[in-house]
């Protein structure tokens, strides 16, 4: 098991002992669901990564050794690798309007529920809008890589201001 | 039509263009939104302080008349609002967005467009909170616990409050969003050799906060959406004569506010971890008790909620009690582990840990007196008076207020390449110890001399007068030292870049890349054998891993 799972995993464990003792001591319900939504909410968390990281644990993972881990015990830390070249460490966005327009469309929409419908409407098509751009964007991104090479930046320098997407290809 | 970001070709060394608000606009570096978090939160927090002393102007005398009454809720009910959602969670948020990535050795957090999207919902929601002041009924003013019927628009007309749930809703999701965002990053950008339990400390904290924000931020959310609902579109959620509860809107509030109290302390919890081992030249003392003692008060948190109900008369006194009881001991090991670090150690007093031992002080006294309320007779005894007041200002406000500024001194060299001025630092931390105390120890005696929390005027006989004064002019001193520290800033933001990599001797990896960092953050990373990478790098432990010819490159496919 490892250690982020075994973390989420002992908090679950105590949402549900608490939301069962409360529940014996109180009988008071809104209580004892909240308790235990938090047995459930980590928990799912937890099993989730575990399930996630079965591979890793079929490699090193013993059932004594998973108990080990969720009973924090101290285990051996591997150094860490000697060259990070076959590593997949970075590789960065480009700067992207997309994620303040679509936040200013929520918001707008959502202050509509306090100032009228017209506003409802406006944010939206703003937010829906700036949600296609950002998909737009990854999937060139995914198509086209997220960097160009270096010799064609050198090539079009004057399209280098140009983040807010408004120029068209 | 689709338009297209692949026209932005400026990918050279350094990385983003340099320019004026579109590149702020459209920026998804995790440090220029970590500095967008950290400077939003602290205009946020200088507005919030202003409404303070205009409270506390006001209470200086027993019937002074600065603001009218409603002016006073509408104050004291936004300094809470902005205090706590709007400053405390959202400044951690952005220091956590500066330093997690470089701590753990990651170029960026994991979804970097979400972590811009995070930054514009909660200023966009900001907004709305505050656009209540530009309303006609004026801003919310039914306290920052907003418990309704107070709060239901049969008691509270306006569209103040109105903005001020939907607003608050807006600033929730935009802490889920970042929430996710950083617990990813944790679990899964970290550089090889980094393990779970080689983090630092402040990265632990940010990681059980942002835990501890997706299973506490929810329920507040979905109180928010019940109050909006109740007053806009006549549910009935919290109306006793339709069959609902008011109780209800405190079971679920705090159900998130409890939580929440450790989500704002947390990150002071890991910054002071940073700051003192490296003042006192030892590794911290109990690294796996205290990543052990961030769960058990995630867990223990979740079950206290209701010890802020104990006087409804309607909560399981004994259980909630207990618990809030057994959170001291976590609690306990923490500042135990932080006197272990000092013990014995070669102590350098640079403001920095000036204020990190301010924090332990100031956090204890509050602590403590946490402890006595956590027992139903006393808080019955105490509950809603000035004693709670000054207990949570010095347990949640002053505590984190001191870390904060520790971490501003240890970190602005890194942040800037520049340092801010030690002696200044000095006589600014010496004025804020002074002016906390003066405020806020009297509002313990004023609590147990009986007066009640948002009062803005009271009896001139009551023995609360004095007591009043000396808080009201310690208020203003600390006015004093946080404009002394915006001016240390100011000035030293205008100086030439003089701080080298890794000025503190540090420990953890944010030291070994430069001051500032570059766009990509680290132009060479050293093997992770330890905990201490940079001390380790420092010593000759390890050497810079190697990758072929030069420093390591890590723009893969750019080169």
């Amino acid at each position: 098991m490892s250690d982020d799972a075994a973390l989420l995993l002992r908090v679950s464990v105590f949402g549900l002992v608490a939301g069962t003792v409360y529940w014996f001591l109180s009988y008071e319900p809104l209580g004892t669901v909240a308790l235990l939504l938090l047995g459930v909410g980590p928990g799912f968390a937890g099993l989730f990564i575990m399930w996630h990281r079965r591979g890793e644990d079929r490699r090193t993972g013993s059932l004594p050794e998973t108990l080990r881990v969720f009973a924090g015990l101290p285990k051996e830390d591997p150094p860490g690798p000697r060259s990070l070249e076959s590593q997949d460490v970075a590789v960065l966005p480009l700067p992207s309007i997309w994620p303040f327009a679509a936040s200013l469309g929520l918001a707008v929409a959502l202050s509509g529920f306090i100032f009228g419908l017209w506003l409802v409407i406006l944010g939206l098509g703003v937010a829906l809008y700036s949600g296609w751009g950002w998909i737009a964007a990854v999937m060139r991104e995914n198509r086209y890589g997220r960097v160009q090479p270096v010799d064609q930046v050198a090539e079009e320098p004057a399209a280098g201001r140009d983040e807010t997407g408004a120029r068209r290809r | 039509m689709a338009t297209t970001e692949l026209g932005v070709p400026e990918v050279e060394a350094g990385g983003h263009p340099r320019g004026g608000l579109v590149e702020w606009m459209t920026t998804v570096d995790h440090k220029k939104i970590g500095i967008l978090y950290i400077f939003t939160s602290l205009a946020i927090f200088l507005l919030a302080g202003i409404f303070a002393l205009v409270v506390r102007a006001e209470l200086a005398r027993p019937a002074l008349g600065v603001v009218s009454e409603g002016g006073y809720n509408e104050l004291f009910t936004m300094h809470g609002t902005m205090m706590i959602f709007l400053f405390a969670n959202q400044v951690s948020t952005g220091l956590a967005n500066y330093f997690v990535p470089l701590q753990i050795g990651a170029a960026d957090v994991a979804f970097p467009r979400l972590n811009a999207m995070s930054y514009w919902l909660y200023l966009f929601g900001s907004l709305m909170v505050l656009s209540g002041f530009l309303t006609a009924g004026g801003a919310a003013s039914a306290g920052w616990t907003g418990y309704p019927p107070l709060s239901d628009s049969q008691f509270l007309q306006g569209r103040g409050m109105d903005l001020w749930t939907m607003g608050l809703a807006i600033v929730g999701i935009a802490s889920i969003a970042g929430a996710l965002n950083l617990v990813v990053t944790i679990f899964n950008s970290r550089v090889p050799g980094m393990t779970m339990f080689r983090l630092p400390l402040f990265t632990w904290g940010v990681l059980v906060t942002q835990l501890m924000i997706l299973f506490a931020f929810p329920p507040l959310t979905a109180a928010l959406a019940m109050l909006f609902l109740d007053r806009n579109f006549g549910a009935t959620f919290f109306n006793p004569a339709v069959g609902g509860s008011p109780l209800l809107w405190q079971h679920v509030f705090w159900f998130f506010g409890h939580p929440e109290v450790y989500i704002v302390i947390f990150p002071a919890f890991g910054i002071i971890s940073e700051v003192i081992p490296v003042f006192a030249r030892k590794p911290i003392f109990g690294y796996r008790s205290m990543v052990f003692a961030f769960f058990a008060i995630f867990s223990l948190s979740f079950g206290v909620w209701a010890h802020h109900m104990f006087t409804t008369g309607q909560v399981y006194l004994p259980w909630f009690s207990l618990m809030s009881f057994l959170i001291a001991v976590p609690t306990g090991i923490k500042v135990w582990n932080w006197l272990a670090t000092m013990w014995r150690g070669s102590i350098t007093f640079t403001t920095s840990m000036l204020y990190a031992l301010g924090f332990i002080l100031v956090f204890v006294i509050g602590g403590i007196t946490g402890v006595f309320v956590a027992s139903p007779p006393i808080d019955f005894a105490v509950n809603d008076t000035y004693y709670v007041v000054a207990h949570f200002h010095y347990v949640m406000g002053m505590a984190l207020l001191f870390a904060l500024l520790a971490g501003a001194f240890f970190w602005f060299p890194k942040m800037t390449g520049r340092f801010l001025s030690e002696r200044l630092g000095k006589i600014g931390f010496w004025t804020l110890f002074v002016a906390v105390n003066l405020t806020f120890f009297p509002m313990y005696l004023l609590g147990l001399r009986g007066m009640p929390r948002r009062i803005a005027r009271y009896q001139p006989d009551l023995g609360w007068n004095g007591l009043n004064a000396l808080s009201t002019l310690g208020s203003f001193l600390v006015g004093v030292a946080l404009l002394l520290f915006v001016w240390n800033v100011w000035r030293s933001l205008r100086k030439p870049r003089t701080a080298p990599d890794d000025p503190w001797g540090g420990n953890s990896l944010e030291w070994v890349t430069t001051s500032p960092p570059p766009h990509h953050n680290f132009h060479q990373m050293p093997q992770i054998i330890s905990g201490r990478p940079a001390f380790d790098l420092r010593t000759g432990a390890v050497r810079v891993a190697p990758s072929g010819e030069g420093p390591f490159d890590y723009r893969r496919g750019q080169t």
